[in-house]
């Protein structure tokens, strides 16, 4: 898969789709995911999200997408729009969040990812910080 | 090889050097050196997941408009990945903004390119870490 775009659309539906299979395929062995809440999951706890049966999403859609490229690699920002479930309880609706994708023999993987809740929107908690 | 180390050696040395010269500013409300740090084209997602860019972040903290008190790192994971560099640091973090006084945890994520002038940063994003995230000597 040598488009970034196809890339992130893949992914993302893997995700949604709660796909574990391609999603190992889809990230570096180095990978690491920041959640909303703030944990830090290397990739195998990353696919136990998938496998355990604990996340499901009804909806996931990537919005205001912006990518800058440097060489080989590609910083993307974008929201998250979701609805679903964690755990039963339900998922934010928005997310902020910014992945790093690298190539990888021609490919692209997922080397990070990180969410921030987006305040306001439903789901998300009140909580420290500027904007 | 042993040069092939020394030389990652001394490249992880001036990521970290230059980390830690914006932490410093940032507390300072140095604009000069941020200016110089941080790349022009640089995103910056806050907490609250609103975007920034380079000089809306930057006159946030040299005009004082959020002061940054205290900014430490309690522990950190860096990958590299050609000419790119991945930061993953938990941060206690100390700031006055609007008069009221912001403390806690965050994960930061911030990404390096390396160029001629050496390293800048290019995207950075801020998470409040909850209390079931926080690590066990914080909850």
């Amino acid at each position: 898969m040598n488009d970034l775009d196809t890339f992130l659309t893949t992914w993302a539906d893997a995700e949604r789709e709660g796909d574990a299979t391609t999603t190992d395929r889809l990230l570096t062995d180095d990978f690491i995911g920041i959640g909303p809440v703030g944990f830090q999951l290397p990739k195998v706890a990353w696919l136990q999200r998938q496998t355990s049966g604990d996340l499901h999403y009804d909806e996931l859609r990537l919005d205001e997408i912006s990518t800058r490229r440097y060489g080989e690699c590609a910083v993307t920002t974008a929201r998250w729009n979701a609805r679903g479930t964690a755990q039963h309880h339900p998922i934010p609706e928005a997310t902020r969040l910014t992945l790093i994708s690298v190539r990888d023999h021609g490919d692209w993987r997922m080397a990070g990812i990180h969410f921030s809740f987006i305040a306001g929107a439903p789901g998300a908690p009140g909580g420290p910080g500027s904007p | 090889m042993t040069a092939v180390r020394n030389t990652r050696s001394a490249i992880s040395e001036e990521l970290a050097r230059a980390h830690r010269q914006v932490l410093d500013a940032l507390v300072e409300g140095d604009r000069v050196t941020l200016d110089q740090l941080v790349d022009e084209d640089c995103d910056v997602i806050g907490p609250k997941g609103f975007i920034l860019g380079k000089a809306e972040w930057i006159g946030a903290h040299s005009e004082r408009i959020y002061e940054q008190v205290l900014l430490e790192v309690e522990d950190s994971r860096v990958t590299m990945h050609e000419g790119l560099a991945v930061r993953c640091d938990l941060q206690r973090s100390e700031c006055l903004f609007k008069g009221e006084t912001i403390a806690g945890l965050f994960r930061v994520l911030s990404v390096w390119k390396r160029s001629s002038t050496g390293w800048r940063l290019v995207a950075i994003q801020y998470t409040s870490v909850a209390p079931e995230a926080a690590p066990d000597s914080d909850r």
